[in-house]
């Protein structure tokens, strides 16, 4: 039992780090960014290559993956997603089809761009400690390099949270979230948050795709299952709640590994549908639906 | 005299080819309160958002104290000394009372002295504000919430503050406050352009009113000319 908790837990801290940003974005924008993924599949290249092709240290190379993922989001942002919200009034009668398309587009692009550049190989970055290693936790043998990237990741998800929660321009983003009219009175500029959330997201995405890339590695399709899974994060923890989603991503975690010992582990990757399936049936608007708009 | 804002042949709509407001000309006094009335649907509205930048117009142009601030975005705006109470609720509900009266004074360049006076400046006024300052402002019952708003302009001391329909849906108890916090905010250097739906208050609280009819400015004059058989000749300029 111990062994499920701690393993899906140390999962739930990755689909977490994908959830936040797909929340983000979705709370300011009313957008699913199916692009999602491609933010996670750029931050594992980064790291991979980085780590195998040019040795550089594990623990350095994080960053530039973190970097590279903010700079995608940042392009994304300037690119594709200004013309959703440029005039104000427009946002009222915004056609949510032209989300869809572009980031649906942009996923395409980018699959086929590091097939082009990188081919339909798996690279796998290295560990952060050599991954024979094995370590205790609560009694539970896991491996090393799994436990060091759950804590990296928890602590920069913890960091991004409290940013969004107490800071000027985290509470901009609630602010836009919440009342996006409200917010340009009170003096906020709605193009520098939309900037900050895909600054964020795209970060987050790439730390979580870089920590992963030694155990799935980094090809043209590493984002679409965890994309996937965020999105059903997103729709169980409640559309746009930030802490919807982060509760909804260590849910799914611990779920899949409670069906994978159970159940089956070939089929551990269906259970994330049959979570989406159930929480639209028997509570469409998710753990924290009610308060749908805050983040 | 000394225009504090001048709207100058204002043409402009939500979308291209219905421009819900035609050659709208309206002058707001330093230091005065002036008034728009129309019917549902009169373009009212329309008006200070355009003012506010929130519709760009098609035609004319918008000065601030000579100031052409014709098209320049919401958020900019608040920094030239305008301050906006839209007839939707303008707060983040899901923020505390106390952010939302802080947010606002980030971007107007106020020492954290200042901001830490009004702030208990507010809370003195509104002591239920300030026993339920940690708590989120959609906890706030409706009337609350209008009191929250106004509170934010004693945040902000704007030059000029637009405010429309301010006590639809409101206790007339909180009515009569929001009627007496206007006329404070004047005496604090605030001037004040005013929608509302209750005639006789509007004419007896401003000095200059505007009567909007389909889009267009239908009449206008001092206030004072009104107070006499005003439903007949409000009635005769709307037409019905
Ligand atoms: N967001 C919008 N998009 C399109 N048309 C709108 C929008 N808001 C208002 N209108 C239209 O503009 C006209 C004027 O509305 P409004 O300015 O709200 O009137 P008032 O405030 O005088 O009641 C109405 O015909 C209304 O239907
Ligand atoms: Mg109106």
């Amino acid at each position: 039992m111990m062994e499920i908790l701690v393993t899906g837990a140390i999962m739930g801290t990755f689909y977490a780090m994908l959830a936040l940003g797909l929340s983000l974005i979705f709370g300011i924008l009313k957008v699913v960014n199916f692009a999602h993924g491609e933010f996670f599949m750029i931050g594992a290249y980064t790291y991979a290559i980085l780590t195998r092709t040019f040795g550089v240290t594990s623990f350095l190379a994080v960053l530039p993956a973190a970097l590279m993922g903010i700079a995608a989001g940042l392009i994304v942002e300037r690119l594709l997603m200004r013309p959703l919200y440029q005039r104000y009034m427009e946002w009222a009668t915004l056609r949510d089809e032209y989300a869809v398309i572009v980031t649906f587009g942009l996923s395409l692009f980018l699959i086929n761009l590091a097939n082009q550049v990188f081919g339909p190989y798996q690279i796998s970055g290295a560990g952060l400690v050599p991954l024979r290693e094995r370590m205790q936790v609560g009694g539970v043998t896991l491996s090393t390099h799994r436990v060091l990237a759950s804590i990296l990741g928890a602590s920069i998800l913890l960091a991004a949270y409290l940013l969004i929660k107490y800071t000027y321009w985290g509470k901009a983003v609630q602010a836009v979230a919440q009342n996006r009219f409200g917010a340009a009175i009170a003096g906020i500029d709605s193009t520098r948050v939309s900037l900050i959330v895909f600054g964020i997201s795209g970060g987050l995405a790439a730390v979580a795709g870089a920590l992963l890339s030694p155990i799935f590695p980094a090809e043209p399709f590493a984002g679409a299952f965890p994309a996937v899974k965020s999105f059903v994060v997103v729709v169980l923890g409640g559309m746009g709640s930030l802490p919807g989603s982060i509760i909804g991503a260590y849910l799914l975690g611990i779920l899949e590994q409670v069906g994978a010992v159970y159940v089956s582990y070939t089929y551990r990757d269906t259970f994330a549908f049959l979570v989406l399936i159930l929480t639209l049936l028997l509570r469409p608007q998710g753990i924290l639906g009610e308060r749908v708009r805050e983040v | 005299m000394e225009y504090l804002l001048e709207a100058e042949h204002i043409t402009a709509g939500y979308i291209e080819d219905v421009d819900v407001l035609q050659e709208v000309s309206v002058r707001v006094i330093q230091g005065s309160i002036t008034g728009m009335i129309g019917l549902n649907g009169a373009g009212k509205s329309t008006f200070v958002k355009t003012v506010f930048g929130f519709l760009k117009p098609k035609k004319g142009r918008i000065l601030l104290e000579k100031d052409d601030i014709t098209g320049i975005e919401p958020h900019i705006l608040i920094r030239k000394g305008l301050w906006y109470l839209p007839q939707e609720s303008s707060l983040f509900p899901h923020l505390t009372i106390e952010d939302n009266l802080l947010i606002p004074t980030r971007v107007i360049g106020l020492s954290s002295y200042e901001i830490r006076d009004r702030l208990e400046h507010v809370y003195t006024r509104f002591p239920e504000l300030k026993a339920n300052r940690k708590r989120h402002a959609g906890d706030l019952s409706g009337g609350q919430q209008k009191i929250l708003e106004f509170a934010k302009v004693l945040m902000v001391k704007p030059r000029l503050l637009f405010i429309d329909e301010p006590t639809v849906g409101i206790s007339p108890k909180i009515a009569a406050e929001i009627y007496t916090m206007i006329q404070q905010f004047l005496g604090e250097g605030t001037s004040v352009f005013l929608i509302d739906h209750n005639l006789r208050k509007l004419v007896d609280l401003t000095d200059y009113v505007y009567v909007m009819s389909l889009g267009r400015i239908v009449a206008e004059g001092p206030s004072s000319q009104f107070q006499d058989s005003l439903k007949e000749q409000v009635q005769r300029w709307l037409g019905l």
